[in-house]
């Protein structure tokens, strides 16, 4: 057992608000860069040797890279498994396994985690690192850790003290500037049969992190933007949305739209989040569950649990840039051959619903990744407090534009017993990293609308 | 996504003229008859996709192939009252209880994209359909189809055509592209495409967008399962988008075609007036006399256009869209030319005409010769599409608690209205019979009433999550409404006007409700997700001012299951069926109908759809 408590007690906070703005105190702050890494994941490895010290991350990329290659050769390729956990091993590693990941072995013995050694290769430009920092200083979340302000471009919690705080840590995680890639979407009946769920040509921008703002975050300044068109299947082909966030969703709600084919026009699509089922995914996730967790955190309360030592997925480079997507699904779950799982710190944070509140799930427990800050897995509960769907990320990191990537999940539903992979690059060109932020009319709904062709 | 449209046409009935005791026999009442159709715009079909690998990053291009089939089956009784109306029975004369349709539709797109903003399109349509084979219909002389000036048998060109197939039509056939002007993009199109403005989704009738592009209800209402890119129908025009700034976009469009609205031609199974549309070849007028179908006076392929301004500013948290559209109807207004009328031989004599015998008159030898008239066809025909019609819209999009909200209020001018079949008659008859006039119109014109009408739409469309009863729920409502406000021409054939009596008389406002709800269960069988779309559409008060606008009490509604297959194979079984009050004379004939609903209260039909790839 590996807890790690929360660096601070509450009442030890609470003794250090004559700070005012301060959301930690300067001498936590100084271990920012010492025994913390400059993003607050904790520097050393463990006591048995099996999670490394952080030691820079992956600066150099693997031998045989080739500049502007938009699908990453694997560094650690030649790894061989150190572990392999099948049902029969899950009390014994019960503390390190998701409940998810224990329900996936316990119901099939096909099941495999294949722990590979750990690496820690992320970090992050000098600009992240140095608004980190300040932040750390001066973020602060508000209303009652739902909204946030005083955040520089970077992690406004490098050393958090509250769920929120962790979760405005994953929301704000710093991915690049951008990316666009064609990916593959794909569901597994519970019959173990695979149908291609759909193709699509997605692009991710995070303006917040455009090197040309500077200052704080603003609320009316989305931070998040995306924009997806299908092209498969065939009947989906030219259905497209697009999707503006801000970084206080209460105070301003994300902006959803879509185009509608045949009318090349757009509509509001205000049902892009929360609890609507996303209808690409056979019923297995609700928006809110893409990249984990996204969007307002408005229905749950957001505890922290601790920070804890777990196997994850990591490190999924085969995964995430594997050519042949039908070999990536098997009956039940995962082609565990496909998957690389590391041990890693991860801080927990559980989501209660908050009475009064609706949403499909009553609970949902996070793991986040400490290097990324990425929320990397999630148990969800029903309403009956049964583990009801879980929700994993196949994390690589673009070591040619120092930027990690969490674009590629899955979504495991034990009550129907279907899953859905989302987020397959492999089979198409890769994934290409913005360099600058398009301009206004990329993103722009009524560009969507003029420029449509179908 | 089902679309409920109405439409507007006419019934046949004498009409006295008692004024001067000129009595027209061969006159007629306009009837302004209500098309609900249902048509399922669902974007879910199955459709068989070629991308190519052009081996080329900035070259996209692919070809999708959709196949769909349909089997319909009628379930209900032939109405008494229709079949005794010989101007709206062959549709229901043809088809009989039992199969209607048995139907394949191939819809087949091809889109050569270069760096994904320039290139063209081009998708077509072709269809089959088997149960045209063989009509019920034994009834010559209610029939209004013609063979040789004599009626018969069968169904018009058109219906042939489009019904029974097989056939086909290029769709979209468009190039397009984007460049800059003053550093903003500008997105061009040109060719045959569709554009849709403002925020009407179930009413094509009441939106700024009316006429925008005319629907194919021959398609929509026979084909359930249709795609929207099917039945919005491309119009050849020019067109241009400018993001001229991130909060503002500006639209202009000028077309350089005119198309007409498509509805079920007479003598389909969804054929309500034998007399309409493109395929109508004759009214009849009497006992034996008919009026044949004339050339239809169309607007000119130029002169319509319209600029559109969609802002969203930051404090809004909407779009407001502002809209100005010169434009022509898409309905028609019929306008009757008799060659004989009923006038005592003294009176006949005495205008300068020739009497045929001590009653009848031979009034217009231009509309009918004399051995037509022998032979029962005393007259013609017109439908007249008038222009000039300005419409000035604005329009409001905006979340309201998670539900998306549009409204679309627009003023138009120069509209034409509801109105009785104008009477096209010699200038001396003309002169002493209210609403006729002289000659036929000309280009854009039309002797019926025209007037300035408002129109509005509000429509909400959100998203159920999770609840008990199924897995999620999308639903979609939308109220319309429309006032008039001036009666500028025609106030004599005026359907509002306070001599009418017909049971769809125009009353100053109108209010419709259309709703859809699609639960969904997902995974009922691996592989499969569930559906029972429902779609209910209705007048709530008042008879609209224009042509297919609504009547109280009149409407169409569906419930269907539907299973979706791996998301490739859409499976749709479904039912459909129309209601509405109509007024029936002594004998049992229809003589006012409010829309074409009542009209169709006999054809409630089980569908069976399968989409699929080949």
């Amino acid at each position: 057992m590996q807890y790690l408590k929360s660096l601070i007690a509450a009442a030890l906070s609470i003794a250090f608000t004559s700070t005012a703005l301060a959301a930690v105190t300067a001498q936590e702050a100084q271990q920012l860069g010492k025994n913390l890494t400059p993003t607050g994941a904790e520097k050393a490895g463990n006591a048995d040797g099996t999670i490394p010290e952080w030691t820079g991350g992956l600066t150099t990329p693997p031998a045989g890279f080739q500049e502007n290659s938009l699908k990453l050769i694997d560094p650690y390729g030649s790894e061989k498994p150190r572990l392999s956990i099948t049902s029969k091993d899950i009390a014994a590693n019960a503390d390190k396994l998701t409940e998810g990941t224990k329900q996936l072995l316990r119901r099939y013995p096909t099941m495999r985690v294949d722990v590979y050694p750990t690496h820690r290769p992320i970090h992050f430009p000098l600009r992240i690192i140095e608004n980190t920092k300040k932040n750390a200083f001066v973020s602060k979340t508000t209303d009652g850790g739902e909204g946030i302000e005083n955040v520089m471009p970077g992690y406004p919690f490098p050393i958090p003290k509250t769920g929120y705080e962790v979760m405005w840590n994953h929301l704000l995680n710093y991915r690049g500037l951008g990316w666009s890639a064609r990916f593959d979407s794909y569901n597994v009946g519970s019959d173990g049969k695979a149908w291609l769920a759909t193709t699509g040509d997605a692009t991710y921008a995070w303006p917040m992190y455009d090197p040309k703002k500077t200052g704080f975050l603003k609320e009316t300044e989305s931070h998040w933007k995306v924009k997806v068109v299908y092209v498969a299947p065939a009947r989906r082909a030219g259905e497209a949305f697009v999707v503006w966030d801000y970084p206080n969703a209460l105070k301003q709600v994300r902006r959803a739209w879509q185009y509608l084919p045949g009318q090349r026009r757009v509509k509001l699509a205000p049902e892009i989040a929360y609890d609507t089922p996303n209808p690409q995914t056979a019923g297995t996730a609700t928006y809110d569950d893409a990249s984990v967790f996204n969007g307002a955190m408005d229905r749950f309360d957001f505890k922290l649990v601790g920070k804890k030592e777990m196997y994850i997925p990591y490190d999924n480079y085969k995964y995430t840039y594997f050519a042949l997507p039908a070999e990536v699904t098997k009956p039940g779950h995962i082609n565990p051959d496909m998957v690389r799982w590391e041990l890693h710190r991860v801080w927990v944070v559980e989501a209660t619903l908050k009475p009064g509140k609706r949403h499909i799930y009553s609970k949902r427990v996070f793991y986040i990744d400490e290097d990324s800050w990425a929320a990397v897995a999630s148990d969800q509960y029903d309403a009956r407090g049964q583990l009801y769907r879980s929700t994993f990320s196949f994390s690589t990191f673009s070591y040619d534009v120092m930027a990690p990537f969490f674009d590629s999940f899955a979504n495991y539903d034990f009550i129907s017993g279907t899953y859905n992979v989302n987020g397959l690059y492999g089979a198409h060109e890769g994934i290409k990293h913005m360099t600058e932020m398009p301009g206004d009319a990329f993103f722009s709904p009524e560009a969507l609308a003029g420029a449509g062709v179908r | 996504m089902v679309l409920w449209v109405s439409i507007n046409l006419l019934e046949g009935e004498e009409m006295k003229n008692a004024k001067k005791g000129v009595n027209v026999r061969s006159g007629f009442r306009r009837r302004v008859i209500a098309a609900a159709v249902v048509s399922s715009l669902s974007a879910w079909s199955a459709a068989h996709a070629v991308d190519f690998d052009t081996g080329n990053q900035d070259l996209a291009v692919r070809w999708d192939n959709t196949l769909r089939y349909n089997y319909a089956y009628r379930v209900q009784e032939q109405n008494p009252n229709i079949l005794a109306s010989p101007n709206f029975d062959d549709g229901d004369r043809n088809f009989n209880k039992g199969t209607v349709a048995n139907r394949i539709d191939l819809l087949s797109e091809f889109d050569f994209v270069y760096r994904k903003v320039n290139g063209f399109r081009v998708s077509a349509a072709a269809w089959y359909d088997n149960a045209y084979g063989q009509l019920d219909n034994t009834s010559v002389a209610s029939s209004n189809h013609m063979v040789g000036g004599a009626p018969a048998l069968g169904l018009g060109d058109t219906a042939r055509r489009f019904l029974k197939g097989p056939s086909g039509e290029i769709l979209d056939a468009f190039v397009f592209g984007q460049t800059e002007l003053g550093g903003r993009p500008l997105n061009l199109k040109v060719g045959r495409h569709t554009l849709v403005w403002g925020e009407s989704l179930l009413s094509p009738l009441h939106g700024v967008n009316y006429g925008q592009s005319p629907l194919d209800f021959r398609k929509g209402l026979a084909v359930p399962g249709v795609e929207a890119k099917e039945v919005f129908l491309p119009r050849n025009a020019i067109s241009a988008q400018l993001l001229a700034t991130p909060e503002l976009a500006l639209a202009a469009q000028y077309f350089l075609e005119w198309k007409p609205i498509r509805i079920p031609e007479a003598g389909s199974y969804l054929g309500a007036f034998d007399m309409l549309l493109d395929g109508g070849e004759s009214i009849i007028a009497g006992p034996g006399q008919r009026l044949l179908r004339g050339t239809d006076v169309k607007p000119k392929n130029s002169g319509d256009w319209g600029l559109s301004g969609r802002w969203s500013p930051w404090w809004l948290e909407g779009t407001l869209g502002m809209y100005y559209r010169k434009t022509s109807d898409i309905q028609p207004q019929i306008h009757i030319q008799p060659g004989a009328a009923a006038l005592p031989a003294a009176i006949c004599n005495a205008l300068g005409f020739t009497s045929l015998n001590a009653s009848t008159c031979h009034i217009n030898p231009s509309a009918a010769s004399i051995p037509q008239i022998l032979n029962g066809n005393v007259g013609q025909y017109y439908e007249i599409y008038p222009s000039n019609i300005d419409i000035l819209g604005i329009s409001l999009s905006k979340s309201v608690a998670g539900v998306s909200v549009g409204a679309d209020l627009n003023y138009r001018r120069n509209m034409p209205l509801n109105s009785d079949p104008v009477l096209i008659l010699p200038a001396a008859l003309a002169a002493m019979t209210p609403g006729a006039i002289s000659a036929l119109p000309t280009q854009g014109k039309t002797g019926g009433a025209v007037g300035d009408t408002w129109h509005g739409v509000v429509n909400l469309l959100g998203t159920v999550a999770k609840t008990q009863l199924f897995d999620t729920a999308s639903w979609l409502a939308e109220l319309q409404w429309n006032h008039w406000s001036k009666v500028t021409q025609g106030s004599d054939v005026f359907q509002g006007r306070d001599s009418y009596t017909g049971i769809d008389k125009v009353s100053k406002n109108f209010v419709g409700l259309s709703i859809n709800f699609t639960p969904t269960w997902y995974q009922v069988y691996p592989g499969i997700d569930v559906q029972l779309p429902i779609a209910y559409s209705v007048g709530l008060s008042g008879t609209s001012a224009v042509a297919s606008g609504g009547w109280k009490d009149a409407g169409s509604f569906s419930i269907g299951v539907g299973a979706d297959i791996d998301q490739k194979h859409r499976i749709d079984l479904s039912y459909v069926g129309y209601f509405g009050p109509f007024a029936t004379n002594a004998m049992g004939q229809i003589t006012s109908s409010r829309g074409i609903t009542p009209l169709l209260k006999d054809r409630g039909f089980v569908s069976l759809t399968l989409k699929t790839t080949f």
